[in-house]
């Protein structure tokens, strides 16, 4: 299992930044109203109560996809593990809502509201990390955190953010190597109370490793100047372009909100 | 004579541990370069750190004159680079060119500055046509010199590096050493800590020998003569120089201990030639 673990680890390291340097329309635009109105899209994506409102956002989310032109293979592989966490909303869902019958299967019967509620997750949940990932993707990580800080968001949050995607590699391999010398004393797993301590153990040590390492991090930090904030960098200005991308995207988000508005009440 | 560093009585103990540093003196001129050697558990990290004034401890320690203290440590660090053991320590932002413009920004240079430093170290350690991969993305080998462009960005008057070979495959370890070579013939201050005895001849002028005090300290050819000293603490003799040492003892060579290749060959050759005298 060990082994299995390892290989996972060396074959697909997370790399959110593997299109950053693309160039295209979404990442020549600014960062801080990229991520404000993107931001307010995907908000307004998740909030919809419509499942035909909740396609057309899927539909917009890939749209931004292809403006992107991010790697879909890329995007793909990072849409396996969430897609496997909304499926059960759509396996579910069907059999514990009420309403009215429209299958049944082994004496349980799935409920027109259930399977509609379920499909609307699926979508709205598809729709959105799609839209991440074209908002995450689009520039580099220090640029997206250091437009973050400029928003407002806190200096440590930012910097949690930034390390975290760093080190969180650092301490798969050191966990990986925890346990591949557990597996070579001839530790094997089994489902029982020993079983439990080791890996407690081994987690335990993973966490007193992480403190010393943060500690010679923050020595190799401070060495270098470091004064508890991230250096400041002159964010780029906003041209004529960039507030046309914005409020696009913007009008997009509220129309979502307010079809009637814009003439879609058949949504 | 200007010195670049200057140590006085130095005394230093972790928390609720032992005496990790006890009464530790000696001085470095300007340009100079020193090897730190000693066993594990020496103190030798512990010393490199409070050059940097990452840690303080009792006695003094003197940077180009001035006195390493609380007010001063900003201008104690853009004097001091410091190049830390493990290269995943000093590594910390998500791209190369990122994490090597991080000191320059950190000192408030102006963006051109920053690129203009960020490219130049990033040249000098032959890692510019990384730049923007992420740091997790290279060797070990390219950690370490990325870890020492991190330092080198900052244009630092005094290079402090801790067990800068550790761990390296020979055509790495050759890149580091050629480099710390051009940076002291550039005039740079180096001091580094190793157990590479066959390394500190071709990089230190001086060796200080610490065993949480020092043991010793002088010119390198001077103390890595001494059999006697250096086994006491746990260290050999770099290799051609035993070798010499046990041929002089066996009365078979009689001229001065070599230390690097160079002088290795001049040895053999005055072997050679008593040899074909004597024939």
């Amino acid at each position: 299992m060990t082994e299995v673990v390892i290989r996972r680890v060396r074959k697909r390291p997370m790399n959110l930044e593997l299109n950053s340097c693309c160039r295209s329309t979404i990442h020549d635009w600014e960062p801080r109203s990229r991520i404000v109105s993107m931001g307010l899209l995907l908000i307004s994506i998740v909030t919809l109560q419509s499942l035909a409102l909740a396609f057309l956002g899927l539909v917009i989310s890939f749209g931004f996809l292809v403006l992107s032109r991010t790697s879909w293979k890329h995007v793909a592989s990072n849409l396996r593990w969430p897609l496997l966490f909304f499926m059960p909303f759509l396996l579910v869902l069907p059999f514990t809502v009420e309403g009215e019958t429209v299958a049944s299967l082994c004496n349980l019967s799935a409920s027109r509201q259930g399977s509609l509620l379920g499909f609307l997750i699926f979508l709205k949940g598809f729709a959105a990390v799609i839209l991440a990932q074209v908002l995450q993707g689009s520039s580099p990580l220090s640029v997206t955190a250091l437009a973050l800080r400029d928003l407002g968001i806190p200096d440590s949050l930012v910097q949690i953010f930034l390390f975290t995607y760093r080190y969180i590699d650092l301490l798969g391999q050191e966990l990986v190597s925890s346990f591949r010398s557990i597996s070579a004393r001839g530790f094997e797993w089994q489902s029982n109370s020993r079983t439990a301590k080791v890996y407690g153990n081994a987690f335990g040590v993973l966490l007193l490793r992480s403190l010393a390492r943060s500690e010679r991090m923050f020595f190799a930090m401070v060495s270098r100047g470091y004064n508890g904030h991230l250096p400041a960098i002159k964010a780029r200005r906003m041209n004529l372009w960039d507030w046309v991308k914005a409020l696009s995207v913007v009008v997009i988000a509220l129309a979502l909100q307010f079809p009637g508005v814009m003439g879609w009440s058949m949504l | 004579m200007e010195y670049a560093v200057e140590v006085e009585s130095l005394c230093y103990s972790y928390p609720g541990g032992d005496m990790a540093l006890q009464d530790v003196s000696f001085r470095l001129r300007r340009g100079g370069s020193l090897g730190l050697l000693g066993p594990n558990g020496a103190g030798k990290s512990t010393l490199l750190l409070h050059l940097n004034g990452l840690l303080i401890g009792t006695g003094s320690v003197r940077i180009m004159g001035k006195r390493v203290v609380k007010d001063n440590l900003y201008w104690v660090r853009k004097k001091v680079g410091m190049v830390f053991q493990d290269p995943e320590d000093q590594l910390i932002m998500p791209s190369l060119w990122e994490d090597v413009a991080f000191g320059p920004r950190n000192l408030g240079l102006e963006e051109d500055e920053v690129k203009k430093e960020t490219l130049w170290a990033l040249q000098a350690t032959g890692l510019a046509d990384l730049a923007q991969r992420s740091p997790r993305s290279l060797s070990f080998g390219q950690k370490k010199r990325a870890a020492l462009a991190t330092a080198l960005s900052m244009r630092p008057k005094i290079l402090v590096l801790d067990e800068p070979t550790s761990n390296l495959d020979p055509r790495s370890k050759r890149d580091v050493v050629a480099l710390m070579k051009s940076l002291k013939e550039s005039g740079t201050t180096i001091i580094f800590s190793t157990h590479d005895v066959n390394l500190v001849p071709l990089l230190a002028d001086e060796v200080l020998l610490l065993n949480r005090g020092v043991v010793a300290v002088g010119k390198t050819q001077e103390i890595l003569s001494e059999r006697k000293l250096l086994e006491e603490q746990g260290l050999e003799m770099p290799l051609f120089a035993d070798l010499f040492d046990e041929l002089r003892s066996d009365g078979k060579y009689s001229g001065p201990l070599p230390f690097t290749k160079e002088e290795t060959r001049k040895a053999i050759r005055r072997i050679t030639d008593k040899l074909n005298y004597s024939i």
